[in-house]
Formats: C-alpha cells, sequence, structure tokens
C-alpha cells in the first residue's frame, strides 16, 4: 500500500492543491507545503476536540466522527481559546459569546460575523500531521 | 456631548449627558450597540475610540480583559469631548421590547429571603414597560457602578418592580442592602435591558435552568407566559439550583406557578451540596426535588423534550456554561434558542 493511499485526508483549503496533488495531477502545488507532526491522533476525545501546539502556532483538532479537521484555535471574537468551547456535529460553539462555525468549512454561523481559518490535515497511522507553509 | 457611533454599514449620532455612560446613551436613544451584562464583566460592548477623548469610570472592569489598545468597554465608559466610536454591527434588541430609559425609584420593603439572598422593590417615578425576562440596572447613593438585577415581578401596572440580590463576600452593594435604613433609599433605575425575554409569538416549550438569583427572570417569564395562556398547549420545565436547603427560597411562589397549570410546569430544585431532606419534600408536595448541580439534574428529565423547545438560562458563569453545554450537546439546541443572563 503506497503512502499516498494510508493517508487519510482532510483537506478544507479553498486551493484544494493537495487533493490535486494526491490524485495524481502534473500541476506543481502553488507553494511549497510541509507536513509537521501535530500529535497523536488518540488524544482527541471522541466527539470531541483537542488543541495542540507547534512552534508557536496553536491548532484545534475536533473530531467529527467521521474524521478529524483543524481549525484555528482561537475564537476569532476576542480570541477566546475554541477548546473551552461546545463541538456538536459539525457546529462548533465558543461559550463566551455563542459564536458558532461549520468547523469543515470554518464558516461563520448566525451571529458570527468572521470564520475560522482551516489547516490541511493528516492522519498517518495515528500520527496527525498539519500543512504548514 | 455629540459621540458618533460607526459599524460597517452606518454612522449613527447621538447625545450623551455628562458623567452618562455611552452605552446607555446609544440604547435610550435606539442605537442599539451590542451588550450582554452592561455591567462590565463580559466584554461584548467593546467599541474602538476612533476620535476624541472618553474614559472608563471602572479601568479595572473584568471585561476590559477583551479590550486592546484604543478600545473600551461602552458600559462603562463615558464621553470626556465630542469622539466617535467603532463597533462591529448593532445587535437589534428583541422585537418589541420597549427603549430603556433613566428613572428614579424609591428602595422598598427590603426583604431577607435567606443568609445571602434579599428581595427589594423600586417604587418608580413611573411605570416601566418591560418583556418578562428583562433586566435593570440599578444605582444607590455612595456606592460607585451600577448593578443588574432581572425583574422578578411587579406591581402597579410597572411602577413598582421586585428585584432580587445576593450577597457576595466584599460586595458593596449586597453589604449595603442587607445593613440597616435602606428602605426609602432614592435609586436611579436604566431599563429594561436583555434578551432574555419571553413572548407570546414564542410557538414552544420552555426550559428554564436557573441558579440562586437567576430565578427571578424565570418566574416573570412563567408568570407572563400562563397569563398570555402559553400552556393550552405548550410545557414548561423549570431546574432551580442552589446549595443547600438553607439557601433556598422562593418555593412557595414556585408552587403557586405550578398550581395554575400542574400539568403542563414541572419545577424542580437541585440541591449541589447536600442530600434532599425528606422534610422538604414533604413540605412542598408540588415540587421535585433533586441532588446535584443544575444541568445534572436536567439532563435525565428532559431526554426525548429537547424539540421545540425554547431554553432560558440565568445564574453564575459556570452554572450557564454547563446548562449550556447541555443544550447544545444533548439537546442540540439552535444557539438562537438559548437565552442566557450570567452574573458575575
Amino acid at each position: 500500500m503506497s503512502i499516498n493511499e494510508r493517508m487519510r485526508v482532510v483537506c478544507a483549503g479553498a486551493d484544494g492543491c493537495h487533493d490535486r496533488r494526491l490524485a495524481g495531477s502534473t500541476e506543481a502545488p502553488p507553494s511549497e507545503v510541509r507536513w509537521k507532526r501535530l500529535g497523536v491522533a488518540g488524544d482527541v476525545p471522541p466527539h470531541g476536540m483537542k488543541a495542540f501546539s507547534l512552534d508557536g502556532l496553536t491548532v484545534l483538532v475536533v473530531d467529527l466522527g467521521n474524521e478529524l479537521v483543524a481549525v484555528q484555535s482561537l475564537c476569532p471574537h476576542e480570541a477566546i481559546p475554541l477548546e473551552l468551547g461546545v463541538v456538536e456535529g459539525p457546529t462548533l460553539t465558543c461559550l463566551e459569546h455563542m459564536w458558532q462555525f461549520d468547523v469543515r468549512s470554518g464558516a461563520p454561523l448566525g451571529e458570527a460575523t468572521e470564520g475560522l481559518q482551516t489547516f490541511s490535515l493528516r492522519n498517518v497511522d495515528g500520527d496527525l500531521y498539519v500543512a504548514v507553509e | 456631548m455629540r459621540v458618533t457611533l460607526r459599524t460597517r454599514i452606518g454612522a449613527w449620532e447621538i447625545e450623551s449627558l455628562p458623567g452618562e455612560k455611552i452605552l446607555r446613551a446609544a440604547l435610550r436613544q435606539g442605537v442599539e450597540l451590542p451588550y450582554e451584562c452592561a455591567t462590565g464583566t463580559c466584554g461584548t460592548c467593546k467599541a474602538r475610540l476612533t476620535a476624541g477623548r472618553a474614559e472608563s469610570a471602572w479601568p479595572d472592569a473584568p471585561g476590559g480583559r477583551h479590550c486592546g489598545a484604543g478600545e473600551l468597554l461602552t458600559c462603562q465608559s463615558v464621553a470626556l469631548d465630542d469622539c466617535a466610536l467603532e463597533v462591529d454591527h448593532l445587535r437589534p434588541a428583541e422585537a418589541g421590547t420597549p427603549r430603556p430609559a433613566t428613572l428614579k425609584g424609591t428602595l422598598r420593603h427590603p426583604c431577607r429571603l435567606t443568609h445571602d439572598v434579599i428581595s427589594f422593590d423600586v417604587e418608580l417615578e413611573s411605570r416601566l414597560v418591560f418583556a418578562a425576562g428583562q433586566f435593570v440596572l440599578i444605582e444607590a447613593p455612595q456606592i460607585d457602578g451600577a448593578r443588574a438585577y432581572s425583574i422578578a415581578g411587579f406591581g402597579r401596572d410597572g411602577a413598582q418592580l421586585t428585584l432580587l440580590a445576593k450577597r457576595k463576600p466584599g460586595g458593596r452593594f449586597g453589604e449595603w442592602l442587607f445593613g440597616r435604613g435602606v428602605e426609602g433609599a432614592p435609586l436611579t433605575v436604566f431599563g429594561p435591558l436583555g434578551r432574555a425575554v419571553f413572548d407570546r409569538t414564542i410557538r414552544k416549550n420552555l426550559l428554564c435552568l436557573a441558579g440562586g438569583t437567576g430565578i427571578a427572570g424565570m418566574v416573570s417569564i412563567l408568570r407572563r407566559a400562563a397569563a398570555e395562556g402559553h400552556f393550552a398547549r405548550f410545557d414548561a420545565h423549570l431546574f432551580f439550583g442552589v446549595r443547600a436547603e438553607w439557601d433556598a427560597f422562593y418555593l412557595e411562589e414556585l408552587t403557586a406557578i405550578r398550581r395554575r397549570h400542574p400539568r403542563r410546569i414541572s419545577i424542580t430544585v437541585a440541591l449541589s451540596n447536600e442530600e434532599v431532606p425528606r422534610s422538604l419534600i414533604d413540605a412542598y408536595p408540588e415540587l421535585n426535588f433533586g441532588r446535584g448541580l443544575v444541568h445534572e439534574v436536567a439532563s435525565p428529565h428532559m431526554q426525548g423534550r429537547f424539540s421545540d423547545l425554547r431554553a432560558y438560562v440565568a445564574g453564575p458563569r459556570p452554572m450557564v456554561d454547563a446548562s449550556v453545554r447541555l443544550l447544545l450537546r444533548e439537546g442540540r439546541l439552535p444557539a438562537q434558542e438559548i437565552r442566557r443572563d450570567r452574573f458575575d
């Protein structure tokens, strides 16, 4: 089994470049992407979330049941750690002012006026890697 | 002073009186600046000062941790000259709630309900129209800063309000209320405020989760709902959390509310710090009792009952957060059906 087949890729970036690369596209990716090890997938509680720190960057990994996704760890409203909030299905709620987001896309919901940055995430044999440029 | 308020979509000019908090000046003139606690703890009213001078009357307000350079809390700040502020957006009040105003009042009938809860009335110079679940800001002589209290009851067609206050260690307002000579004290009232309201267009069952004096707004909501005939078609579940038997109050009032619609309204008192004494259960046969935190006691009771629900949550912050978690996770309630008042 090739490394590509072993990888479970969740790509939430707007450009989709990672998808094209894995599908065998001959297009070169627009920029150099490095995958950095974030931590252990098993540390993310089932249907829960966990923040991981990496070189000064903190990323929130959310378990949606059938996949893991990664988003920015602080609420864009008042920089409250989203790990303190509630995730139900794909909806993440920050309890400070009840801003809500769809963690699959980062899109703001309801009263939120700003969304979440998303990160490409890969799970390779239980280790989580995030794409950083 | 002229204060210009800007959002992404427009600008409004208001007048603020000397010493008047900018949030209150805006709200009473119909410019709905965002707020939640209106007393300096939550940070929701944060705004950016872009011209002129304004200063906070409470520089150490806990909500100020949300403020960066050039930002201030409008609920605590006063314009020193003509100035301009920017917020992301306005937050329209609940439809049908009246514009708040400043009123003078007199403190009447202070009455200790427990060792740390007191009820008191405010006799107003004119009637206040408000929606059930709203709160007012109260200022007393010689005590800096306003305190927020949900309106628990009213008399004289709104010219008299009943409020509940908790005495906290080091809390100056509570200490003053529990002291002597408060009967007849002049008070300044600003309100009504808040979006945790009931109105007759709500076509849902009601869930009320209250901790301590958070029961105040719930009593208003259930009484208003009963008066509007809400319980002809819908149910209400109230969970009222206190620490122990000697912290409990308003049990007669809650019994009276239940009696109006015993098949529609269920009321459960949750004791977090002790087992429920048999004597309490026997004394209040129309109330349920449970051991645990409010959300812990509510959860098993509410299984299968979360649909078509409007939820109200009020109380200390940890209690409110735990309850909101329950509503979002187990209840899968949409955020707009969760109305909360958090007092810190």
